[in-house]
């Protein structure tokens, strides 16, 4: 944008909202010009809506205008959707933080977007009630966020993602309009999905104004179980079974040799060194039918070949298993200072595939790559470890990361299980969806976007 | 200290940028906006260095607007010294764009001084006597005494000293809360501790804050100066910011006798607990207490467990926990006075969590946070009194007078 129009944008979107909630010295701009990827870009104005009809307003002078918009939560993408385009208008919907509802009889939440995940949790927790999408952000990202990128986390595999917990939403596109789709029923057949069609969208056909979520029982208990082998095959086979066996898991995480390595070097409590995968399984429901779930699983991975399983009897032990996973992120920075988190996912039976496929990628590139993720669900979170004031290893990196997007999609997998394909994984959609596919999509982005104003670039590259 | 751009860089490029401070950060939590969080405070410095952005007058209120309460650093998974960034920008700052007049004649006037400093507390409680500075800025001070602590107290010489310790008295006990000091000297002399008085004066940690290097320097000098000599073991502090910033001077002034000054710092609690040991109460306090963890404690110096430690030594004393009990108070030094709104928005939630305890007292273990939480009982119209963590045990020695509060809370 130029300057005198820049100046003019700005105190059109003061008059509109009021000084406080707009943004626009270069210190604060630069605050906004980042998410949770190495990415940056300077917007051109920051907006802080406090309703709807504030958001209408914004978009409607930005399509009058011709300026790009780009919805943000909490920033922490990991695919750099929430990246400002140069010059844009930065709509940072965190100030629309009101639980709105939480309907017992109904079970389900009425939100605004800039609502903390775990905000929600808690919410629901205190009502008897659960909300299962918990993406390892959910201390600090919003449902706007979750649902712009279809977040999801260890509970996949039994609870499915965030798509599958979004009953209706209230939408402004991108001239102003305000679209109520879905609604509070858990069935719906009436005309097409929209709602469907903007979870998942990164921000690019709708803003996320307000949402309906669904709510489900809170489950009794849950039991967790470590089990480790000195081969993937043996612990991809065990995950087999037990599901065969007719168990469904709540969690079942995976960790190899790297990721084992690089947290007992940061915890130092006694992870074994000598194995390939671990498998961190956890069960929930009534109490009565959990251990004896545990049992049969603990049983099942004993005969699969696991070398030793352990079953957390207590809370604490319960807290120990569970601290080598999280401590991962901290633990692998250790090795380098930057990590690349990828989310490449395939079918659950691939999983030994893409992880032997990651492990031949890294050696060709002398790279050190943490395998870990959610193995029950297929989504792998392959980390690149590296140093980004090393071109030359940052260059590796690149080539690897695009090897590992095509292993994965040989194996009948996705480029992205839930962190959305935003800036970084834009110039590999074609690889997965073929050229039809993406026209596909692009039809449907010029519909709703005619203007090409909200957050262009994402998603289809080449703003 | 950071001070080389490659220290700077090497906790900027630490920074992955994932948000997970937007838990935490008391400034974050209450102002909402990015800016505000210790993830943007990282990233702006990390402009500033490479010159994408000049130290703006912008870019030092947002560095202003941190409280150093490390909440941030302690969470964060890539451990980014986002207080020593902050710090680092301040004195950035400073250095292009100089100290502010009324900071300036603070710093750089009064605190370097012992003379002035006693004047100024004399002046205080002066006025105070005359009706006047009973509170600034929205915050209900203390009552300051017209003679300094050092001036009217002496240890006792004891026969058989099992160790000897020198006592840093900081400005608020010296100035303020004498209660504090003669708790001390009791509590080390029941258990045979000899105490020697340190040549009192500011630890530095104001002109290190507001990132007056030069000043901050100049303290800590004088106070190596007067602490090297001293025939003691340990050196004691009750003061949690005293205490942290003591224990800087090996890495601000470099050089063996300030390494040897700073690795013989104690915080009182710590020292108790671990180095001298202590005896049991003997009296009964009746009274259910809260304990809050000053910032410059549990994550500056990691004591936390110890003040409990000697809570539990109390006979007759109930500990209730507060949810979140090591949240920022929201004084940090002369944060409090230079953000008063944002400083008391962040106490009230402190003040809720006090509340939901239903303790009938508030113990802590550094005057600044004391002050804090007093004004903010007193302004909700609470009547708790807030204890240092030493005199009550003093108390239950029976050498304190036992000051207590009435019965019923409210
Ligand atoms: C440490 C860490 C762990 C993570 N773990 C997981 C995980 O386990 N599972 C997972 O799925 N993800 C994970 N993520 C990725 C990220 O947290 C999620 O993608 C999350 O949903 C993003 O939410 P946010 O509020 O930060 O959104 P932002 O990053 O601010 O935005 C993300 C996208 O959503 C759009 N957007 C935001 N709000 C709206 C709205 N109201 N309307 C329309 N569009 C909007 C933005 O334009 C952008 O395209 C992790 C990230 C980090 C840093
Ligand atoms: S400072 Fe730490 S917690 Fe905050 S964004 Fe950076 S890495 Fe994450
Ligand atoms: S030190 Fe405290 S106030 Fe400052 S950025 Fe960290 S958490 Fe926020």
């Amino acid at each position: 944008m130029k300057k005198g129009k820049n100046e003019k944008i700005v105190n059109n979107l003061r008059r509109l909202l009021g000084h406080g909630k707009v943004l626009s010295s270069p210190e604060d701009l630069f605050c906004y010009s980042y998410d949770g990827t190495f990415l940056y870009g300077a917007p051109a104005v920051v907006v802080r809506p406090a309703t709807t009809r504030e958001v209408a307003a914004v978009l409607k002078l930005a399509s009058a205008e011709g300026i790009p918009v780009v919805p943000r939560g909490a920033g922490t993408g990991l695919s750099g959707g929430a990246v400002p385009v140069e010059g844009s208008i930065v709509l940072d919907l965190t100030a629309m933080d009101r639980i709105l509802e939480i309907d017992t009889a109904d079970m389900l939440a009425v939100v605004e977007p800039g609502v903390v995940t775990a905000r929600l949790h808690r919410a629901a927790e205190s009502a008897g009630l659960f909300y299962p999408p918990d993406p390892s952000s959910s201390n600090v990202s919003t449902i706007g966020g979750n649902i712009a990128e279809c977040a999801g986390g260890p509970r996949g595999l039994k609870y499915g993602v965030t798509r599958d917990y979004v009953l209706g939403l209230e939408v402004v596109l991108a001239g102003g309009e305000v679209v109520v789709c879905g609604g509070r029923t858990v069935k719906n057949a009436s005309g097409y999905d929209l709602t469907g069609l903007f979870v998942g969208s990164e921000g690019t056909l709708g803003v996320v104004t307000r949402a309906v979520l669904r709510l489900i029982p809170r489950p009794e208990t849950r039991q967790t179980l470590r089990a480790d082998f000195k081969a993937i095959e043996q612990a991809a086979e065990a995950i087999t079974a037990v599901l065969g066996a007719g168990v469904v898991p709540s969690a079942l995480e995976i960790m190899d040799d790297v990721t084992i390595r690089c947290v007992e070097n940061y915890l130092r409590i006694g992870l074994p060194l000598d194995v390939e995968a671990i498998l961190l399984i956890e069960v929930d429901g009534p109490a009565a039918a959990l251990s004896e779930q545990a049992r049969l699983i603990a049983a099942l991975c004993e005969e699969h070949g696991a070398v030793r399983v352990r079953v957390a009897q207590t809370k604490e032990e319960e807290a120990e298993l569970w601290r080598a996973r999280k401590a991962v992120s901290p633990a692998v920075v250790q090795v380098k200072p930057t990590k690349i988190s990828e989310d490449a996912t395939v079918p659950r039976s691939r999983v030994p595939a893409l992880i032997r496929a990651i492990k031949e990628i890294a050696r060709k590139y002398r790279l050190t790559i943490a395998i870990f993720g959610h193995a029950g669900d297929g989504n792998l979170h392959p980390n690149l470890l590296v140093d980004k004031s090393d071109p030359d290893e940052m260059a590796r990196a690149e080539a690897a990361i695009e090897e590992i997007f095509k292993a994965a999609l040989a194996l009948g997998g996705t480029l992205s299980g839930e962190h959305g394909i935003g800036l970084l994984k834009a110039p590999f959609l074609e690889l997965e969806y073929g050229g039809p596919g993406v026209a596909t999509m692009r039809k449907i982005k010029e519909t709703l976007d005619p203007y090409g104003i909200l957050n262009p670039g994402k998603i289809f590259g080449g703003s | 200290m950071l001070e080389s751009a490659e220290e700077v860089r090497y906790h900027v490029n630490r920074c992955s940028k994932c948000g997970s401070c937007r838990e935490v950060c008391p400034v974050f939590l209450q102002e909402g906006s990015e800016p505000w969080v210790a993830r943007a405070r990282v990233q702006l410095a990390g402009a500033a260095l490479e010159g994408q952005l000049p130290f703006s007058r912008r870019l030092g209120e947002i560095m202003d607007a941190c409280l150093l309460c490390q909440a941030c650093v302690a969470h964060c998974p890539n451990g980014v010294r986002v207080d020593e960034l902050v710090l680092w920008a301040r004195a950035e700052g400073v250095k292009r764009r100089g100290l502010a007049p009324a900071k300036k004649v603070l710093l750089r006037g009064a605190l370097p001084s012992r003379r002035r400093l006693a004047l100024l507390g004399r002046v205080a409680a002066l006025c105070q006597r005359a009706g006047l500075l009973k509170s600034f800025r929205g915050r209900k001070l203390p009552a300051f005494h017209p003679l300094p602590f050092t001036r009217l107290f002496r240890p006792a010489k004891l026969e058989k000293p099992s160790l000897t310790v020198a006592y840093f008295v900081g400005c608020m006990t010296q100035y303020a809360y004498h209660q504090t000091g003669r708790a001390v000297l009791k509590v080390l002399e029941e258990n045979s501790v000899q105490v020697l008085l340190a040549g009192a004066g500011c630890c530095g940690m104001p002109a290190l804050a507001a990132g007056d290097l030069k000043t901050a320097r100049q303290l800590a000098r004088r106070n190596v100066e007067s602490l090297k000599n001293l025939e003691a073991d340990f050196i004691v502090t009750d003061c949690a910011t005293c205490g942290e910033m003591l224990k800087l001077y090996g890495r601000l002034l470099g050089g063996e006798a300030a390494k040897e000054v700073a690795a013989r710092v104690q915080d009182i609690s710590y020292f108790l607990v671990h180095t001298g040991g202590f005896l049991k109460g003997k009296i009964e306090v009746p009274l259910v207490v809260t304990y809050h963890d000053p910032c410059h404690l549990k994550r500056g110096q990691g004591v936390h467990a110890e003040p409990r430690q000697i809570l539990a030594g109390i006979p007759g004393l109930t500990l209730v926990e507060m949810p979140q009990s090591d949240v920022c108070c929201g004084l940090a030094g002369s944060f409090g006075f230079t953000h008063p709104a944002l400083s008391q928005k962040i106490l009230k939630a402190k003040v809720g969590s006090i509340k939901a305890t239903k303790a009938r007292a508030v113990v802590t273990g550094c005057p600044s946070c004391r002050l804090q939480l007093a004004s903010g009982l007193a302004g909700e119209g609470l009547d708790l009194p807030v204890f240092h963590t030493v005199e009550l045990l003093a108390m239950s020695y029976g050498t304190e007078s036992m000051n207590m509060p009435p019965k019923e809370m409210e």
